[in-house]
């Protein structure tokens, strides 16, 4: 049995027709994965929001390219946790609440214009890239393929957002500014505590450390943002150096009780009906799935 | 959810024009795929692999179109002073 901190490390997984038991470093890895997979669910969002926003057709092109990635990069995560945590198909993304996400906190607030989004979106992109490749060698190599593979996509995320915030006018820039100052340190405190103790890092699940993932995403975005907003790296490294608050839960890498604000959930997961039927079917439903025929529909797990 | 209240007008129409190429197999041709527009090079080579995403390419390159070297042109008479 695991054990990590003292605390007992199994959590016990109960759905109607079967019961297993989790181990700590399973657990650890849907947590951690949630958080990356949650991040991208928004994050695609996102992109499908401001995609007319786009200075032309393959601009616009290129922003539904990057919300279908993230998207497909999110139900990747979600199909290979339900497969290996045997939870029902599709519950991840349809059977839970606001409050049980694990998304960045940063994202939680609307793009208030250009210079806003692209600041934050390319923080969010480097962020979510940087703890991803901490798995790039590790011991898990379905999940270190997953992850060699997204990296291939979302670099191109980057170098798109980056061409983007260097071709800004004088008050983009002035927006940038002040969106760095805002988004910045909610993105950098992601990272969490860098020097806690890391399960998934000692069991060579993660093969680099938190608080290389939080020095390289500093190395990753210092330079770009100098070029693009006109400030120094010292003071843009000063603005990405944020402590975690006291209400900071590191499981969720989020202040605690913070949630995805209730229009920017039905979006994502709409409940009207007239958008429920404007909505394609999913391929295999959570309804009519036959996989269901032989394990619960849903399974109370705790996420946390 | 905040109003984006400003809005600057962006000149489209002075973006560079990129042509993107894509080979499909390592030993196949290299094919003209098409083109993007954008203001600068980082933003075509992000724009080029998003917008022609639908296969899985091998090798894709793009190159500005001003720096093509016309052989037989549509507009010029090349060789016929």
């Amino acid at each position: 049995m695991d054990e990590v901190a003292g605390q007992t490390s199994r959590a016990v997984v109960r759905g109607s027709e079967w019961e297993r038991e989790m181990s700590g470093t399973d657990k650890a890895l849907m947590q951690e994965l949630l958080c990356i997979a949650d991040t991208d669910w928004v994050l695609g969002h996102w992109y499908i929001k401001v995609m007319l926003n786009g200075r032309s057709l393959p601009d616009c092109t290129a922003f539904a390219g990057m919300g279908q990635d993230s998207l497909g990069h999110t139900r990747a995560i979600f199909r290979l946790l339900e497969d290996r945590l045997g939870l029902p198909e599709h519950q991840l993304e349809f059977g839970r609440k606001p409050s049980e996400l694990h998304d960045l906190e940063a994202l939680s607030l609307p793009p208030q214009n250009w210079g806003d989004f692209l600041v934050t979106a390319f923080l969010a992109e480097c962020a979510v890239w940087r703890l991803l490749s901490t798995f790039l060698e590790g011991s898990d190599k379905a999940l270190s393929g997953m992850v060699k593979h997204f990296g291939k996509e979302l670099y191109f995320h980057r170098l798109g957002l980056e061409g983007w915030m260097t071709a800004t006018s004088d008050e983009e820039q002035d927006d940038m500014r002040q969106s760095l100052a805002i988004r910045g340190p909610t993105v950098a405190r992601w990272f969490g505590d860098v020097a806690a103790a890391d399960l998934l890092l000692d069991a060579g699940i993660r093969a680099a450390s938190l608080e290389s993932a939080r020095s390289g995403f500093i190395d990753d975005v210092v330079d770009v943002l100098a070029q693009a907003t006109g400030l120094e790296p010292t003071e843009i490294q000063s603005k990405l150096r944020c402590e975690c608050p006291d209400d900071w839960d590191s499981v969720r890498r989020k202040c605690r009780g913070a949630t995805v604000p209730p229009t920017l959930w039905e979006f994502m997961v709409p409940t009207d009906p007239d958008t429920v039927t404007l909505r394609r079917p999913l391929a295999v439903s959570v309804d009519d799935n036959l996989d269901l025929v032989d394990r619960a529909e849903y399974s109370h797990t705790d996420y946390a | 959810m905040g109003l984006v209240t400003q809005k600057t007008a962006r000149n489209t129409m002075d973006w560079d024009y990129f042509e993107v190429f894509a080979r499909e197999e390592l030993d196949g041709p290299l094919f003209h795929l098409g083109s993007v527009s954008a203001p600068n090079r980082a933003a075509a080579v992000g724009q080029a692999r998003m917008v022609y995403s639908e296969k899985p390419w091998v090798e894709m390159c793009i190159c500005p179109r001003a720096e093509v070297i016309p052989v037989i042109s549509v507009n010029d008479m090349i060789g016929i002073a």
